[in-house]
């Protein structure tokens, strides 16, 4: 089984890592031109995690490169589209599940190794790429100090192999059920999107409660160092009561405003989750979507299992 | 359900064997046996249950009704039901990036009893190049080929769905040969379908009749044709013979009537010449009858 596995995904695996190849160069030529333009910045004095007013300076031009790894939020919905969806789909499509399927191999088995080659090749390919994109971003990282953003959050770390696992279940399981290959990729598409964007908009920022605290109006540099999420910042107080619509003291108009306003009294709720959380919730993230694939994965073998060829 | 006691000679048994596809029953009712060693022809028009039988048989698909044992094993998933049954479907399915001897290597790792030399010798005697992309070779090529790894797995039933349709005249001749000597040589019960039985007569001991999703015949050939006969005889001597036997079709002109006839006994009335029926025009009448059940003689069963 696994011969056939491997005959018949050859080409998909060629394509994967020329595709791997090419965005290694890619990122590993601009990575180490900005890092050695970031480290000659720093050696010029400025000090290190400024959070802001190194960027324009190390990134001036880079545009491309940034444009690519936003790009890289799609690696696993490619994985899903081109390796989920066929894996079960193009079979029944061809009907040559009917050729292997009366070969002297159940169903069960014949579909636990090719799921097994999938997943693999998922996590390698989320794994590489998440890799390259972490390194890559280390001084964007240390200058904007954003990499709990989503965008960010979504590119590096653990996440990204999580996305590529739910992916490809994702696909399999649109697939076998579906029947189709074209529907079962539109599907994948669908509903990885929907659920990637569900999770980030809505659920993510609770996994663990957020911190809240009130602070003087304006930025805070010190906060923002500490790598923080921040969720709002927008309610104002004063003396315990919400300000709806903050009006500016009379004194307070011009550049010094935030200062005037904080000895006026008003206070900012800003609602953040620390930066020491980061490893936390990109292992809850990767958890929540593991635990996906693994109920797309038991949907794919009680469908095959059941449902007539 | 009853507990069946299952005679060991034979290869395939159903019983009321029913396939429903949500409001349509596309088989009902089956009820066949093919003893071990034979040759069947499941024979019958479009659309008449032939695959869905064929799909229930293979362990393809599950029966919405009745059962079915394949040397006395349910058709189902454990390996050896799959290594006891080979299976080529309709569609002649085969994976068009895989050329020849990928299909072979495929099926030696997937089988207990692969016969990869016998399977490159066929390919290669049928000057079909076992390197090249299946996608790149013609219909016949792929049907010789998918023919060829269906009888390589060594089954002990085999199961063809209209396997010759997609072959010439003499391509279907060579593999009707071959399937023949294959019968001979292993213990192999074989079943294969299709619209006209005229193309299988010659191999073939055995046949099972399927129109209008119902069994219509099953049994030997011989003793089917052995109890058909062909009556001439004046018209208005029809009701006297449906009385003690089962007028299958029925033929009229103004004064003679022509009947296919499943005796019961012997005919002894002078009044009709009796000829023996061919296996086509047996098959043909009871085609007939099926597909139009209200005439007179389609109330006959």
């Amino acid at each position: 089984m696994t011969w056939l596995a491997w005959r018949q995904h050859r080409g998909q695996v060629a394509v994967a890592v020329l595709a791997l190849s090419a965005l290694s160069i890619v990122l590993v030529l601009s990575g180490i031109h900005i890092t050695a333009v970031y480290r000659a910045a720093l050696a010029t004095g400025r000090p290190s995690n400024s959070c802001g007013d190194l960027g324009p300076q190390v990134f001036a031009g880079d545009g491309f490169f940034f444009d690519i790894v936003t790009l890289t939020l799609a690696a696993p919905l490619l994985i899903g589209m081109f390796w989920g969806a066929p894996l079960v789909a193009r079979e029944i499509d061809q009907s040559t599940h009917k050729l292997i399927w009366t070969q002297t191999v159940t169903r069960r088995r014949w579909l636990t190794v090719k799921v097994t080659w999938a997943v693999m090749a998922a996590v390698v390919w989320g794994a590489v790429v998440a890799a390259l994109v972490t390194w890559w971003s280390g001084p964007e990282n240390a200058i904007d100090c954003t990499r709990f953003y989503p965008g960010q959050f979504d590119v590096q770390g653990i996440a990204p192999v999580g996305y590529c696992l739910f992916a490809v279940t994702l696909g399999v399981a649109a697939g076998t059920v579906i029947r189709r290959t074209i529907p079962a990729l539109a599907a994948t598409v669908a509903v990885f999107a929907g659920v990637r964007v569900l999770i980030t908009e809505f659920v993510r920022q609770r996994f663990i409660p957020p911190v809240t605290t009130a602070l003087p109006p304006g930025p805070h540099p010190s906060l923002l160092k500490q790598n923080v999420w921040t969720l709002s910042a927008h309610t104002l107080v004063q003396a315990g009561h919400v300000v709806s619509h903050p009006t500016i003291p009379r004194g307070c108009r011009g550049r010094a405003h935030f200062s005037c306003l904080s000895s006026a009294g008003l206070r900012q709720i800003v609602t953040y989750q620390p930066g020491s959380r980061y490893w936390a919730f990109q292992g809850i993230e990767f958890g929540v979507y593991a635990l996906l694939s693994i109920g797309l994965i038991w949907l794919s073998f009680w469908w095959i299992s059941r449902r007539d060829a | 359900m009853k507990i069946i006691s299952l005679p060991a000679a034979d290869a395939v048994a159903t019983w009321e064997l029913g396939k429903r596809f949500r409001s349509f029953w596309a088989l009902q009712d089956c009820s066949v046996t093919v003893p071990a060693g034979r040759v069947s022809a499941l024979v019958g028009p479009n659309g008449a249950g032939k695959t869905t039988l064929l799909h229930l048989l293979a362990g393809l698909s599950a029966a919405s009704a009745g059962r079915a044992l394949i040397f006395g094993r349910s058709p189902g998933q454990d390996s050896r039901f799959l290594s006891d049954v080979g299976f080529l479907a309709q569609e002649v399915p085969l994976y068009r990036r895989f050329s020849s001897a990928d299909h072979i290597s495929m099926g030696q790792r997937l089988n207990p009893r692969w016969d990869g030399g016998w399977a490159r010798a066929r390919i290669r005697s049928l000057g079909i190049p076992l390197d090249k992309q299946v996608g790149r070779l013609s219909g016949g090529q792929r049907a010789q080929l998918a023919l060829a790894l269906a009888l390589a797995k060594r089954p002990r039933l085999l199961l063809l769905d209209e396997p010759v349709a997609a072959l010439d005249p003499l391509a279907r001749r060579d593999f009707l040969t071959i399937l023949s000597e294959t019968v001979a040589d292993a213990e192999l019960t074989v079943v294969l379908s299709s619209h006209l039985v005229s193309d299988l007569d010659r191999v073939c001991d055995h046949l099972i009749l399927l129109s209008a999703s119902r069994v219509q015949l099953c049994g030997g050939i011989p003793e089917i044709l052995g109890s058909h006969k062909v009556l001439t005889g004046p018209r208005e001597g029809t009701p006297a013979v449906s009385r003690g036997h089962e007028v299958v079709n029925a033929t009229h002109d103004t004064r003679f009537a022509t009947l296919l006839v499943r005796v019961n006994g012997p005919i002894r009335d002078p009044a009709w010449g009796i000829r023996d029926a061919s296996l086509e025009e047996v098959v043909l009448a009871h085609m007939s009858r099926a597909a139009a059940p209200l005439s007179a003689a389609g109330r006959v069963r």
